[in-house]
Formats: C-alpha cells, structure tokens, sequence
C-alpha cells in the first residue's frame, strides 16, 4: 500500500472523535432527543472500534 | 515526522504509560461495575424504592424526620438532609460521628409522604463499598485519591502522545487493519492502536474528569474558605450558636425562596458546607444542565430568613459538571451500557499496551519503527525465531 497522507490517515479518527464529542455532550445539555442522539453518537466509535477487531483479515 | 521527534513521542508514551497502567486497570475494573451502583444497590437490596401507597397523607414533617434519625443514633451528628430528583417521595438523612466527619456513620431512607422509617443504607458494607473505595482512594484517604489523580494525569499525557504516535504508525495501514495472521505481536499492535484510537475522546474525558473529582475535598475546601466563608460573615455576631432552629421552616424558606429550584441538599450546622449557627440548602435547577450545579442559600433555621443566596464560584460548577461525565449516568441505560463498552475497551488498550511492553522491551528504536511502518518487519521477526 502507498504511504497515505495526514488527511487520509486522520479522516476516520477524527469522525469518530467528533462523534464522541457530541455524544459526551448532547445528554448533559438535552434530554428525551438528546439521550438518544448521545447512544447513536457513542455508538459508533464502539461498533467501529468492535467490527474492526473482529473482522476477517483484509487480505489484499 | 522526523524520526527523532517520532522517538521522543515513543519514550513519552512508553514511560507515561508504564506508570499509571496498573493503576488505570485497577481503575477500569473497579469502575466497570460501579456504572451499575444504582442498579445494582437496589438488586442486592442495599437500597430500596418507596412503597407504593394511594395517596399519602401530605408532605411529612422534615424536623420530626430529623428528629427520628437523631433519637437512632444519639450519639451522632444529623450532617445532611439530601432528596434525589428521581425519588421524590423519599427524603435521606446522612449522619456523621461529628458534624465535620467525611464519612458517614449512617444513611437512612424516609417517606417524604408520612415520615415513616423505610430503610438504612449499609455504609461502608459490602463488595460495592470495597469497589468504591479502590476506585476512589485505594483506602488510603484523601493521599491515595490525590495519588490516583496524578496517574490520571500521566494517563492523559499517555493518550495524547499514543494519538501522535499514531500516525506514523498507519502511515502505509488503512484504518482498522488488523494483522492478524502476521504474530501475536503485531495483531496486539493493531488492536492496541485501533482501541485506542477509537476510545481516545472518551477516555480523555473520562480521565480528567476523573482527575477533577479528585480534587473535590480542595475544591470544596477553596469554597468555604473563601466564598462561603464571605457569606457567613456578616452574619456571625446574630446572637450565641445555640439551637439552630428548624430545619422544617429553613426547607419550607428555601422552597419558597427558589420556587423554580429544588432542594439537592441542606447542610446542618457545623459541617462545613454551613455555618456553625446557620443552614445552607444547596439548590439545583430543573432543566439538564442546571441539575447538575447548585445555588447555596444561607438560612436561619430559628427565623426562617433568607440570609445569602449566591452562585458557585466556576471551579465548584467545573467539579459538579464532571461528575455527570465521569459516572455516566446523564443519559439512562443506554448511556450507561456504552460507558461499559468503552470502559472494556479502554481495559483492552491497557492489557495490550502491557502485553506490547513486555514484549517489545528489548526491540530496538529503529526496529519497532520499521515494524509500525508497515514495512516488512523480517529482520525482528528472524531475531525473535531465533
């Protein structure tokens, strides 16, 4: 694989930082929409996080 | 990322995180149930909801509560009068050995309906109270909770440089690769990488909130040194410190005072959060936010007059703010069930970081920047079969 750039290496991370910025927050400040903006906001680095660690090896 | 650089980020992260691990393990662990304290409380029957009744007789008289709670240990301080915005039909009174004491002797539950008796809380019992207490202080008071902080620090010094070594290590590895069929090592590699990244925000956060909770004892302390003790000021020449008065009508004045508020607690005399002739009530608000920060009000519990009302200084809001984002319990289940998630992740970005260590210790710079690199690591691989 060729060596990717800053951009491309931190476009995943930073999604996911942002999400979780906004799911630590979202609750503190709203209830009832709020909640469930938080769960699906933090839901994704763990399902990310999860799905990567258990997949099958990308092999190419 | 000149080489150099990239190692001086590596021995930050390598001894930053050696220091606090163990630590942050011991945290992750005892912390992964005390998300569930609530919960679990009431499934081993430490605590208890209020009986369900048709319709009781009115509010209860607070000072015959108070006074029950006294006459079942009389040897003992009534501290606090505290009230749970999620059981409004409960009242609880805290008392200490003295009235300045940090730990409760006893914690008892009232219907906030009839003023009847319901239960007392196992202080200081049980597996939980353990859990707790080497979470907060490995039970060696407040040094043990200042030392946890400090680890908390080195562990945010960890995850900041683990973001920057990040990308030199996926340089030439799309996100999420796991390596899985290379070595142990390099699978742990990944996964380490990938877990940490992942859980980075999070475990930020949850970290230096962590850290500011340690510091609650100085930070309360800052307060009645200063703040508070601006409040009470003028107040201390009114008379002998005596009998305090009511602790039913200084309710009743709060009430009436911040008619948009609820009570959070009341400080009795002598404790510390009050004056040793004075009430303090610590409102909190209604909508989200502002449940979670206070209003202390001075109060004459012989008068029922409203002496000071004022806001808390920014340092005491930061404290209460990172409480909700330590615990995790902002957002009901849901939340908190992610916050476990998160919590055996960041046990996974901890165990491997250990596992990594060991095994790398005798790998040179040079090798192991190789190796994250994405390049071929066969020179360390034909060392290691060797």
């Amino acid at each position: 694989m060729r060596a990717q750039t800053t951009k491309e290496i931190w476009a995943m991370p930073a999604l996911l930082a942002a999400l979780s910025v906004v799911g630590l927050t979202v609750a503190l400040v709203a209830d009832g929409l709020g909640d469930v903006l938080s769960w699906i906001a933090l839901a994704v680095p763990v399902g990310v996080g999860t799905w990567c660690a258990f997949r099958p090896e990308d092999r190419r | 990322m000149r080489a150099s650089a990239i190692q001086a980020w590596f021995v930050v992260h390598k001894w930053t995180s050696l220091v606090c691990t163990l630590f942050m393990l011991l945290l992750c662990v005892t912390g992964l149930p005390l998300i569930f304290a609530h919960e679990i409380d009431h499934l081993l029957e430490r605590s208890i909801d209020p009986p369900e009744v048709a319709q009781g007789p009115g509010p209860a008289d607070v000072d015959a509560i108070v006074a029950d709670a006294q006459a079942r240990r009389p040897d003992d301080v009534v501290q606090f009068l505290v009230r749970d915005p999620d059981e409004p039909d409960l009242w609880f009174v805290r008392l200490g050995a003295t009235a300045t004491a940090e730990e409760p002797t006893a914690f008892y539950f009232y219907d906030a309906r009839d003023g009847s008796f319901l239960h007392e809380y196992p202080v200081g019992e049980g597996v939980m109270n353990v859990l707790f207490r080497l979470h907060v202080d490995m039970f060696a008071g407040l040094p043990g909770t200042l030392f946890l902080g400090l680890m908390g620090l080195l562990m945010a010094a960890a995850i900041v440089s683990g973001a920057v070594l990040y990308a030199p290590y996926m340089k030439k590895l799309r996100f999420g690769t796991v390596r899985r069929s290379r070595s142990p090592r390099l699978k742990w590699l990944d996964l380490h990488n990938l877990t940490g990244i992942v859980t980075m925000v999070w475990l930020l956060a949850v970290g230096i909130t962590g850290v500011i909770n340690t510091l609650a004892i100085p930070i309360f302390g800052q307060w009645q040194a200063t703040q508070l003790a601006e409040m009470a000021a003028p107040h201390m020449g009114e008379g002998p410190a005596g009998d305090p008065g009511s602790a039913a009508r200084a309710v009743r004045a709060a009430l009436e005072a911040a008619p948009d508020m609820r009570l959070s607690f009341m400080a009795f005399p002598g404790t510390g959060y009050s004056t040793d002739r004075h009430f303090v009530a610590m409102m909190q608000g209604t909508d989200p936010l502002t449940s979670k920060l206070l209003e202390p009000l001075l109060i004459d519990g012989r008068t029922g007059e409203i002496l000071e009302r004022r806001t808390l200084p920014w340092y005491v809001s930061t404290l209460l703010l990172s409480q909700p984002l330590h615990f995790g319990d902002y957002g009901g289940m849901p939340l908190k069930v992610l916050w476990a998630l998160l919590d055996l992740m960041a046990i996974v970005v901890l165990g491997s970081g250990v596992y990594l260590w060991l095994k790398r210790r005798h790998v040179t710079f040079e090798a192991w920047l190789q190796s994250v690199q994405g390049e071929a690591p066969a020179q360390e691989e034909a060392r290691k079969a060797a």
